[in-house]
């Protein structure tokens, strides 16, 4: 693997004020589909850079990865676990399943969790054939947990209910867009932090696209 | 001379590395690969070894996927192709991580041969019984084939041959690569393999890389079409060739 590549990491106690929690993370399942969702600001202490940034990172064909936390671990870590997927994608001509794809990026984290301080949570989401779609919900600690629907973040405070509420087992992607309007309006009208734009992604057989939140 | 063929780290006084040179014998006995590259498209056809009855075909293939954008074929000993693939394959997915960017062709046959250096020059390893021909697009669209050898060298080519009878192979693509031909690789690749292998389906393994695509392999029945047409295309030539009898 590309782990010997990537050793050398400084085991130094600095404290960074950690980001994690700014960002919200919003998943399910529904009827032959799987939802992400996710705010689009980046921000650090008083300043916002940009109400544009992705957060759900396309891992290959039918998985995809939202990922919330401390800056630059969030683009290093996914990026690193990305590469080693495909690197096994090409030695045995076909791709991990969604749940070996989680319990790798786990059992990655974990290892990485005794060495060095790491804050980025993330939720994986992706479909497999025969399987269906599926959720993993994988934190800074490296709990690994499969779930229909959960949220990450302070928006976890706010939206959780809101899908314990509205979700249900063969909710349609339509339904599944209101629910997820509701969730923002949620975030909206309750958490502090201004959050204007949120990106929309949904994975099934076909594969990944990007949905459009309904005009108002 | 026998005292000089031992470890590889001993130059003979000729200036010979016998090891080096012995290794290329071996990929000598290898099958037969040929490359050959179009303006937008690169061709593999291999010759395919007969495989057991009981053999899965499948576990017996010579053309590899390295990335997306890159192939690798090879002659000689399989098993240190497979070495060598393997690397390669963790080479381009680190190359990706650092630069973010598919790595081109020239630098992968730069890092397959930088390899197969390092074990002409290092106490107690033999050098790779292979020879490797690696194919894929540049960034800039561009189509790329290299060869690689035992001795750590690269070249890139039009059209090349490695494997046993690769001079019958290459001359044949030497007296026929043009412009023109090019533009059916395939019908090319086979035409020349076809001048050292038997002709059928079964004996010949053809992989296409056609520019933005991912690599096709064509099927034995597709291969047979091709081989077909190129029968054909030569009776018609034997039968220009022969003179028209008159009574």
């Amino acid at each position: 693997s590309l782990r010997a590549a990537a050793s050398g990491v400084p085991t130094s106690a600095v404290q960074v004020q950690s980001m994690a929690g700014m960002d919200c993370l919003i998943g399910f399942v529904g009827q032959g589909f799987a939802m992400l969702a996710t705010d689009r600001n980046a921000a650090r202490s008083i300043m916002v850079y940009s109400q544009k940034e992705d957060k759900i990172r396309e891992l290959d064909s039918h998985k995809m990865l939202a990922v919330g936390g401390d800056p630059a671990d969030t683009v290093q870590e996914p990026e690193y676990f990305q590469k080693n997927m495909a690197l096994y994608a090409l030695r045995n001509g076909v791709p991990l399943s969604t749940h070996a794809a989680a319990n790798y990026m786990r059992g990655e984290k974990s290892y990485n969790l005794r060495r060095r301080l790491s804050a980025v949570d993330m939720l994986l989401v992706g479909y497999d054939e025969g399987v269906g779609p599926s959720l993993y919900f994988i934190d800074y600690l490296a709990s690994m947990q499969q779930l229909d629907k959960t949220a990450m973040g302070y928006a976890g405070f706010f939206v959780n209910s809101t899908l314990d509420a509205h979700w249900k087992p063969d909710i349609t992607e339509t339904e599944g867009l209101e629910l997820l309007e509701m969730c923002f309006a949620e975030i909206q009208k309750r958490f502090m932090i201004s959050m204007p734009n949120f990106i929309i992604k949904v994975v099934d057989k076909d594969g990944i696209r990007v949905l459009e939140r309904p005009p108002k | 001379m026998a005292r000089y063929d031992r470890a590889i780290t001993v130059f003979s006084p000729d200036g010979h590395l016998f090891q080096v040179e012995y290794a290329m014998e071996a990929v000598r006995k290898g099958t037969t690969a040929v490359g050959v590259r179009g303006p937008d498209h690169i061709v593999f056809a291999v010759e395919r070894k007969s495989t057991a009855k009981l053999q899965d075909p499948r576990t017996v293939r010579k053309i590899h996927k390295i990335d997306d954008n890159i192939v690798l074929s090879f002659a000689g000993l399989t098993a240190d192709a497979r070495v060598l693939i393997n690397r390669t394959r963790i080479e381009c997915q680190s190359y990706r991580l650092t630069f973010e960017d598919s790595p081109s062709v020239e630098y992968i046959a730069e890092y397959v041969s930088g390899i197969q250096q390092r074990y002409t020059q290092s106490g107690g390893v033999r050098p790779f019984g292979i020879s490797t021909l690696i194919m894929g697009f540049d960034t800039d669209g561009q189509p790329r084939l290299f060869q690689t050898e035992p001795s750590g060298n690269y070249t890139a080519w039009k059209a090349v041959a490695i494997g046993r009878n690769m001079k019958t192979v290459k001359e044949y693509l030497e007296k026929n690569y043009s412009e023109e031909t090019a533009q059916d690789g395939v019908k090319l690749a086979c035409r020349a393999l076809l001048e050292v292998v038997e002709a059928g389906g079964k004996n010949i393994e053809v992989a296409i890389l056609r520019k933005g695509q991912s690599l096709e392999f064509l099927t034995e029945e597709k291969v047979d079409e091709y081989i077909n047409i190129i029968e054909a295309e030569k009776a018609e030539l034997e039968k220009k060739k022969k003179p028209a009898v008159t009574d």
